[in-house]
This record gives structure tokens, sequence and C-alpha cells, in this order.
């Protein structure tokens, strides 16, 4: 007991000389071993030490190289995502230009395409921005059609945009007839949120007649498709009758629209326009751009 | 020594990668056939740094390793790496101080020693061992030193007062 408590002291003590002993003896040891021992030997301690740790190095690569991977296939993605939505616009595009060339022919006036950039947030979405102006010939009231119907007119000229009045804009409104009847009727949005039809108590209007343009006023050429009746309402006054309408042409999808390049007879909001002044006053003096006073 | 699991752990990843250099960028480092022996340098930074105990199993499982992945006789490797480290452990520098060419001079005594001792022990024959050591050892050895004086002068001594 005693000699084995000693032993245990001398291999505490000196630790790293037990250890080299032992090292020695396990290393004499395994190259004394016969060749198929040695093999086997080798083939036990690849396959249970280099084995999972190359094994593990090649996880290490496999996740390195993936994460790579991800990074360039997530920007090849997105270059991909831009180039597709690009190509997906032009097919849109080009898919409705069909509709706008059977259109031109049927318009009274010469007609110049235009895309909606944006909508007026405060007018309803009454308003909306458009992004060609006075260096392509608009003037303020000129009508805006898409080859489903009417969408509105111009309110304000800018040198490469427009603002142009929606159907959906309180303050718009658009004399119509019934193709049925060819009774005439008003057609407005109160609120921006439905459209709606007045018109007189004895005119004959019923639920499914289609409206178009009725040319009154010189804004929107007669015969442009504008909507549908959907419902005639309930009011109390014996006079004028209302019915909510719906427009042919979604004033919510419209993305690009033709404009009628030809002077209206009145202003927006009243008033004679100033192509219908210029073309009565006297040319006495044409550089001179004074209004005169009605 | 008080170390942190960490810096153990780095100081033996070290040695790790050090071995895969071994394995892998030594031989394109080879100039004439002559390799720099780039386990050896950085185990006797590990044992200079770390002191006989941790030196004599970090070298030998190093040594274990190579002895599986390298052709011959087995075992050599092993005694080679194990003794390596507890020779360079007794120089640790907690208790010796040792100078920069001191320690590039041990680097290539150690190189010397792994040698005769792999060469031995792999039974090639004691009568061509000094041709193995002037043709083959010392060219390696010069060439490591080379390395190790590089990699000292890296990582030199953090404290050089003996604490006996």
């Amino acid at each position: 007991m005693l000699i084995l408590r000693w032993l245990l002291l001398v291999a505490l003590r000196g630790k790293e000389l037990v250890s080299l002993a032992m090292i020695v003896v396990f290393s004499l040891w395994l190259s004394g071993l016969p060749e198929p021992s040695r093999r086997a030997w080798r083939s036990g301690m690849a396959g249970t030490i280099l084995f999972p740790v190359q094994a593990a190095v090649d996880q290490v690569r496999f996740r390195v190289g993936m994460k790579a991977e991800i990074a360039r296939l997530q920007r090849e993605n997105a270059s991909l995502m831009a180039e597709n939505a690009r190509l997906s616009q032009l097919e849109r595009e080009s898919r409705r230009i069909p509709s706008y060339e059977a259109l031109m022919p049927a318009l009274p006036s010469r007609a110049v395409a235009a895309r909606v950039v944006s909508r007026n947030p405060v007018r309803l979405g009454g308003v909306w921005e458009i992004d060609a102006g006075l260096e392509r010939g608009f003037q303020e009231g000129m009508a805006a059609a898409t080859p489903q119907g009417v969408v509105g007119r111009i309110l304000t000229v800018h040198e490469g945009r427009s603002d142009l009045q929606s159907l959906l804009d309180p303050e718009c409104r658009v004399a119509v007839l019934s193709t049925r009847s060819r009774n005439p009727g008003i057609v407005y949005s109160p609120d921006g949120s439905q459209t709606l039809l007045e018109f007189s108590a004895t005119s004959d209007i019923r639920v499914g007649d289609s409206l178009v343009s009725w040319g009154a006023g010189g804004t929107f050429p007669r015969g442009l498709p504008v909507g549908k009746v959907s419902q005639i309402l309930k009011t109390p006054a014996n006079v004028l009758r209302t019915a909510r309408i719906v427009p042919f042409q979604d004033p919510w999808t419209v993305e690009d629209l033709v404009v009628l390049v030809r002077p209206p007879v009145l202003r927006v909001g009243g008033g004679l326009s100033q192509a219908s002044i210029d073309s009565v006053a006297p040319r006495r003096d044409t550089t001179s751009r004074e209004r005169p006073k009605l | 020594m008080n170390l942190t699991p960490f810096q153990v752990a780095r100081r033996v990843g070290w040695v790790v990668l050090a071995l895969l250099a071994q394995t892998t960028l030594a031989p394109r480092l080879a100039i004439l056939g002559i390799q720099p022996s780039l386990l050896i340098a950085v185990m006797v930074l590990f044992a200079l740094k770390m002191g006989s105990f941790p030196a004599i199993w970090t070298g030998f499982v190093a040594g274990l390793v190579l002895d599986v992945y390298m052709p011959g006789v087995p075992g050599g490797f092993s005694l080679a790496m194990a003794t390596v480290g507890w020779l360079v452990g007794l120089f640790n520098e907690q208790r010796v101080h040792t100078e920069y060419f001191t320690r590039v001079i041990l680097l290539g005594v150690v190189c010397l020693v792994h040698d005769t001792i792999w060469f031995l022990v792999g039974r090639y024959g004691f009568e061509h061992l000094s041709n193995f050591l002037l043709r083959t050892s010392a060219p390696s050895a010069v060439y490591t030193m080379l390395f190790g004086a590089l990699l000292f002068a890296l990582r030199p001594p953090v404290r050089t007062e003996r604490r006996w």
C-alpha cells in the first residue's frame, strides 16, 4: 500500500515524465506492430478521428460555400426580379397597344398617349399626374380616355407633366346620353368613392343602360363610352333622379391613357377656353398673350 | 499559469491550424524537395507558452494524427512530437527567459531531435541516420528556423520575469 502511494506521489509530481514514458511505450509498441496490424490501426484511427474531422471541415466549407452561393443567388434573384418587373410592364403595355390602335380612328381628333405617374391622395384620388404636358400640345380642359372609356380631363398643364381631373373628382361633371333612349344626364362623383348619374325625372333611364359622352360643353367629344347604370336610387325630389353607375374604365386601374389634343370650348371651372377666344378674336396682335376681358 | 478555457482552446487551435497547414501548405512551400516543419515551429511556441505537460500531450495527439495521415511506420511522429513538447516545455517562458535568437536556435535543435527520433522509431537503419540528418533534416531545420524567426518575431514572450 505504501509502495502504491509512493508511486502515485511520484507520478503526480513528475507527471511530465510519466506522460512521456507512457507515450514512449505506446509509440514503440505501435511501431513494432506487424504490417497488417498497422494497416488495421491506421484505418481504424482514420475512421474514428480523421474522417469525422474531415467531415466537420467539409461541413464548414460547405456551409461557407453555401452562404456565398446564397448571397450570389440573392443578388442574381434581385436583378432577375427587376428585369422581370420591367419586362412585365413592357408586356402589359404592349398588350394594351392594339386596343389603343383600335381606339385612335374612332376619336374625333389627334390623340397623344401619356402615363399616369401618381394620384393626389388629398383629392381622394380624383386628381392624377400624367407624364406629358405643354411639350405635347396639351391644354387645360382636353379630354382623356382609355379604350374602355372616359377617364377625365386636363386640369393644369406644365412642362413635362399635367394634372388630370378624373371622374372620381367631386368637381368633375360629364354630360352623358343613354345609348338606348338617347336621354341625357350628368355623371359626377359626390365623394370620390362612387359615381352617380343625375337625370331628369322625365328621362327614360333604366338599370343596364350604357352611357356615352354627350358632347355638351365641348370638353368630351360625343360618343365616348362612360359607364353603365347599375342602380336607380330612390330620391325624394320630383324633378331630378339619381342612379349609381359603374364606369367602363375603373379609375383606380388606369396606367396609361390618351389625351385628345383638341382645344376645348369651355375652361375647366367655367368660361371660354383660350383657344376658343383666339379663334373668334380679331387677329390684330397675334403676339399678345393677354386674355380679353369678357 | 492561470489561463481561461478560451485561451487554452485558442492556443490548441493554433496547433491544429499548423497541423492542417503542415499537410496542405508545407508541400507547396518546398524548395528542392525540402519542406519547412510548420507544425514544429508552432509547437515550439506553444510549449514555450504553456509548459511541458500540455505540450507533451498536444504534441502526442498532433503526432498521432500525422502517423495516421503519413505513410511509413506509425508511432514515430507521436513520440517525436511529444518529446519536442517535453524538451521545449522545459524552457517555459513562465520559468525561463529565452531570447529571440535562443528560441530560433532551440527550434533548429528540436527539429533535428524530432527527425532523429522519427528516423529511429521508423527503423530506417542506424547507418543511414547521419546521411539523413545532413541531407534532409538539416536543410529542413534551417528552413523551419527561417519560418520560426518570422513567427517568433510576431509572437514575442508576453512576460519576461522569472516566476520561481
